[in-house]
């Protein structure tokens, strides 16, 4: 796993890596990937994809919103909030 | 500390308080501090809500199934008012809007909430070891692991500080620390505990379930926090069994397979030794066993450090420091904010399970990675429904070795990985589990065994397990 594929997925999933991480998680993430790819051996041609555990006792429910009692305690949690938003550094 | 059964009894008759049980209980949870079991004790709240049951009791009104019972949580599942952490710097400060309907349920049939125990940071970890307020130890070898994610609310059923707890497993959460402590624990059929207030990790996997001393208690407690929850969409509808009643029973006929690919040079001799003299006991009591196959078993792991990586990286976004959670200043823009929100509150195991799974959901490797991994799932769901056509029951070790010591494996992730080779296929086939002690190894740490049955199958489980412990209880008084 090269240093520009590092660099890639530490962007995608906005972490950076201490210089510790730095020197161990990629050989680690190495030695797992070339660990999962044994499912090469695997046929899997045929099957259809994303089949999850899903039982038939599993509900279908109607998709409607509604209001969350306490709405105060969710922004409670917050850092930074004011006047119905959350308020964040300059985006734009 | 007394099983739920003993407990309760003793409480409904007077012979002892609810407030006395629980005093005992915070007593020896004071007293053994460093097991490091609990992130949080709820010392007053559980206090009072003691002494409302023994107010109900002495007015010969019904204190609810679990009365005066102490219990522990595992702290990814939320209280209303109360800090919910997940052993994360990530939410160290973070106080629950709303209750989860586990705890709801459990509350609503008089147990007494405890606290919060320790576990694996957001339930990665199979050690109790990536916790960020430390690591916990097996009450059993204190200079051993007590196993993962659920740590804390394994140890604290083994030491005694509670008869029961609840933990979340999905890979093998519940069960594995439950084999290396030495106690029951079960992972129901995906979908009959709600998942509703219980931190997600990797969706499609997770499941809570209960932890105790015995089966009976375990089943007594999965009775409670079972049914349906219009709260969770994958919440099946049904009504809950008698698990608790119905639980004695002959075994008599009952077909049990054990997996050859459970039972090979992997695992420890004596693992695979008390695991086949278990059987025997079956067999004796009129089980029918036989030696199955199941050759997807080897590519369980792959499977799953692809799906559960992908899944928590997609439900960790939402930790951004913005809505709630640690929050950085990197002295930048908006975007570096987040990024040093996420840098700073997440752990090295976190870090690298998030990575990973981006990884295998990024543009190219998509394909190769997730979707492989997706219809290698339904072949494995296949084995197993295979396999259930030809017996009812299977029976193989909770893990390949006895507790390990802390610190053994955490220099090698692979090796730290695999220890769940055995536990991870039942949470990808969505199918009930359950680990029984089944004796001690030479070094007289716990052995566990786990009864695997085909979906929404627990009452025979729990019948199984039953006429199996009692089996090894009495031969043990001998």
């Amino acid at each position: 796993m090269d240093k520009k594929t590092i660099e890639k997925i530490m962007h995608l999933a906005r972490i950076e890596l201490t210089d510790d991480e730095k020197q161990e998680i990629p050989s680690q993430m190495e030695k797992i990937i070339n660990y999962i790819d044994n499912l090469n051996t695997l046929d899997t041609s045929g099957v259809l994809k994303g089949e999850a555990v899903f039982l038939k006792e599993m509900m279908l429910q109607p998709d409607r919103v509604e209001t969350f009692p306490d709405i105060g305690l969710l922004t409670e949690n917050a850092p930074s909030f004011s006047e119905g938003f959350f308020k964040v550094k300059k985006v734009l | 500390m007394s099983n739920i059964k003993t407990l309760r009894k003793s409480i409904l008759s007077g012979r002892t308080t609810a407030v006395s049980a629980v005093e005992e209980s915070l007593k020896k949870i004071k007293s053994e501090s460093d097991l490091n079991c609990w992130i949080n004790i709820y010392e007053k709240e559980s206090l009072e809500k003691a002494s409302e049951i023994d107010e109900k009791i002495k007015k010969g009104e019904n204190p609810g199934k679990l009365g005066g019972i102490p219990i522990a949580i595992k702290d990814n599942m939320l209280v209303k008012g109360m800090k919910t952490t997940n052993a994360s710097a990530m939410l160290k400060d973070y106080v629950s809007p709303y209750t989860a309907t586990v705890v709801e349920k459990l509350s609503s049939e008089g147990a007494v909430i405890i606290g919060k125990t320790n576990m694996d940071e957001f339930a990665m970890g199979s050690s109790g070891e990536t916790s960020a307020f430390g690591v916990t130890r097996n009450p059993v070898d204190t200079e051993r692991s007590p196993g993962g994610s659920s740590s804390g609310s394994a140890a604290a059923v083994a030491a005694g500080h509670v008869p029961a707890s609840l933990g979340s497993d999905t890979g093998g959460s519940i069960r594995q620390p439950a084999a290396f402590c030495g106690i029951v624990g079960m992972k129901p059929t995906y979908g009959v505990v709600s998942r509703y207030g219980i931190s997600p990790f990797a969706s499609s996997l997770d499941q809570a379930g209960p932890l105790a001393a015995t089966v009976e208690d375990t089943a007594a407690i999965l009775e409670v926090i079972a049914g349906y929850d219009r709260m969770d969409s994958t919440s099946i509808k049904r009504e809950v069994p008698c698990y608790a009643e119905n639980i004695e029973g002959s075994i008599e006929g009952v077909k049990i397979g054990i997996p050859s690919e459970y039972m090979q040079e992997g695992t420890e001799t004596a693992v695979r030794e008390r695991v086949l003299a278990a059987a025997g006991i079956l067999e004796k009591l009129g089980a029918e066993i036989k030696e199955i196959s199941l050759p997807l078993t080897k590519y369980a792991v792959s499977v799953y450090y692809i799906i559960a990586p992908a899944e928590a990286s997609a439900n960790l976004a939402r930790l951004d420091g913005i809505k709630y959670g640690l929050s950085a200043d990197s002295g930048k823009d908006f975007l570096s904010d987040v990024t040093a929100s996420r840098t700073e509150g997440f752990g090295s195991e976190v870090k690298r399970r998030i990575m990973l799974g981006t990884y295998v959901l990024s543009s190219g490797y998509y394909e190769d990675y997730y979707i492989k991994a997706q219809k290698a799932r339904t072949l494995i769901k296949n084995e197993f429904s295979e396999a259930f056509k030809i017996v009812d029951l299977i029976f193989a070790p909770t893990s390949p070795t006895t507790a390990f010591g802390l610190g053994e494996k955490t220099g090698d992730i692979l090796k730290m990985y695999l220890s769940d080779v055995f536990t991870i296929s039942a949470n990808l086939a969505g199918i009930p589990a359950l680990n029984l002690p089944v004796g001690l190894d030479s070094k007289n740490l716990p052995v566990g065994a786990q009864f695997m049955g085909n979906y929404l199958s627990e009452e025979l489980i729990f019948r199984v397990a039953r006429a199996l412990e009692k089996e090894i209880k009495s031969s043990e008084k001998q």
